[in-house]
């Protein structure tokens, strides 16, 4: 004779407890006290604020490099390719940020394209490079000098981006925090990086790679640190 | 939810009748101590309160709570863990947490210590889903993880209260 399920009609315990008449009273009184319309920025707002931030960065590094007599020749086509970044961008923000949880990206589609964006970026801005030194040439120098000088300037601007990004989106995600602040900071990073391929002289592929593609996993990683406190309620 | 971010009183008292119970009782699964339980109930609130502008249009209300809550019990035991303990005014120690019935008489008895034995991470997937009556893809959200990952657990920690609860049956 086999055994019943012990799980088969199981008496799970309640889900419901009432809380105390005190509690409640409390509760009562915050939430409701001088309690008026507080309709935040919508979702697209939060997502029009964020491209917003990014065409502004683009735009001042685009007029840095047209004051600083870059060949317009470079500067056209490397404004072309930040345009399809923006798109990109634009993309990631409304797939991963601004539709709601159950509707949004899943945490492994998100998670995917934070690994998966980044490499294609470094890739793009390999394959746009037209000079190629060693990579021991490139750490003396001259040219090491400048990738940090490159890195340190793209770090600065990409964080104000994904700062004022991340308080446009502050308290907006209870779920996953970390891998939105970590969006974030991609997105900061990706703007920051297609910025500086327009204003930078440097054609060198290590150059691009470190100095403009790295920042993306750096600023994706300081959003995932900083969104876990930024964006829970 | 939208009539309350609207200013509406009397709809925040029906989300209080409407959350409330259940945001109650899954505070006082997580922390066992009814205190504690309406402490954070009151700071899953005020949380509420506060982020309710940038609720999403659309977006169901309980897992969003009910994520709230979790991310609020869980800032609350991390603070607890690096906090010092202070006698109290009288000099005795902090009270020890209950401890649960060493020997089960009944089933239920059986399935809350069974249940307090499994990992957290299929107590809590099984909680959301079985108790707080939370969807797959609802407790996946709330739980940070994947709809694959909640079933995983779920049904791991089924496998586990099985073997609880026939060990108790036998001996019963």
């Amino acid at each position: 004779m086999t055994q019943k399920d012990p799980l088969a009609d199981l008496a799970w315990p309640g889900a419901t407890v009432a809380p105390s008449e005190t509690c409640t009273q409390a509760i009562k009184g915050v939430c409701t006290k001088g309690l008026c319309k507080e309709r935040g920025v919508s979702a697209i707002g939060r997502a029009l604020l964020t491209m917003g931030l990014s065409v502004v960065l683009l735009a001042t590094y685009t007029w840095y490099a047209v004051t600083d007599h870059r060949p317009s020749a470079w500067v056209g086509t490397a404004l072309f390719g930040a345009m399809g970044w923006l798109g990109a961008q634009a993309l990631l923000i409304f797939v991963a940020l601004a539709r709601p949880p159950g509707k949004r990206g899943s945490r492994a589609l998100r998670l995917g394209l934070l690994v998966g964006v980044p490499l294609v970026f470094m890739t793009y801005l390999a394959l746009i490079s037209t000079e190629h030194f060693a990579f021991a040439k490139f750490t003396q120098g001259h040219s090491g000098a400048h990738a940090i000088g490159c890195g340190l300037v793209a770090l600065f601007f990409g964080s104000l981006v994904a700062g004022g990004a991340m308080v446009a989106w502050r308290k907006t995600d209870p779920y996953n925090p970390g891998i939105s602040g970590a969006m974030i900071g991609m997105v900061g990073g990706l703007t920051s990086g297609v910025g500086m391929s327009v204003a930078c002289p440097s054609h060198e592929i290590f150059h691009a790679c470190f100095a403009h593609g790295m920042i993306v996993f750096a600023l994706a990683v300081a959003g995932f640190g900083f969104g876990r406190r930024l964006l829970a309620p | 939810m939208e009539r309350y971010v609207d200013g509406n009183a009397d709809a925040f008292e029906g989300l209080y009748r409407k959350l409330s119970p259940t945001l109650m009782g899954y505070l006082l699964r997580l922390t066992r101590n009814r205190a504690r339980a309406e402490d954070l109930l009151q700071i899953t609130f005020t949380k509420v309160h506060r982020a309710r502008s940038s609720y999403l249009k659309g977006a169901p209300v309980l897992p969003w709570a009910v994520a709230i809550a979790r991310r609020s019990f869980l800032d609350e035991r991390r603070a607890a863990a690096v906090r010092n303990e202070d006698l109290s005014a009288d000099g005795t120690m902090p009270e020890p947490r209950p401890e649960a019935p060493a020997l089960p008489t009944e089933m239920s008895d059986a399935l809350e210590i069974a249940l307090q034995r499994l990992p957290e991470s299929y107590r809590e997937a099984i909680e959301l889903t079985k108790i707080t009556g939370l969807s797959i893809q609802e407790a996946a959200s709330v739980l940070g993880t994947t709809e694959t990952a909640v079933k995983l657990r779920v049904h791991r920690g089924y496998n586990q209260l099985r073997k609880e609860l026939e060990t108790f049956q036998r001996s019963a």
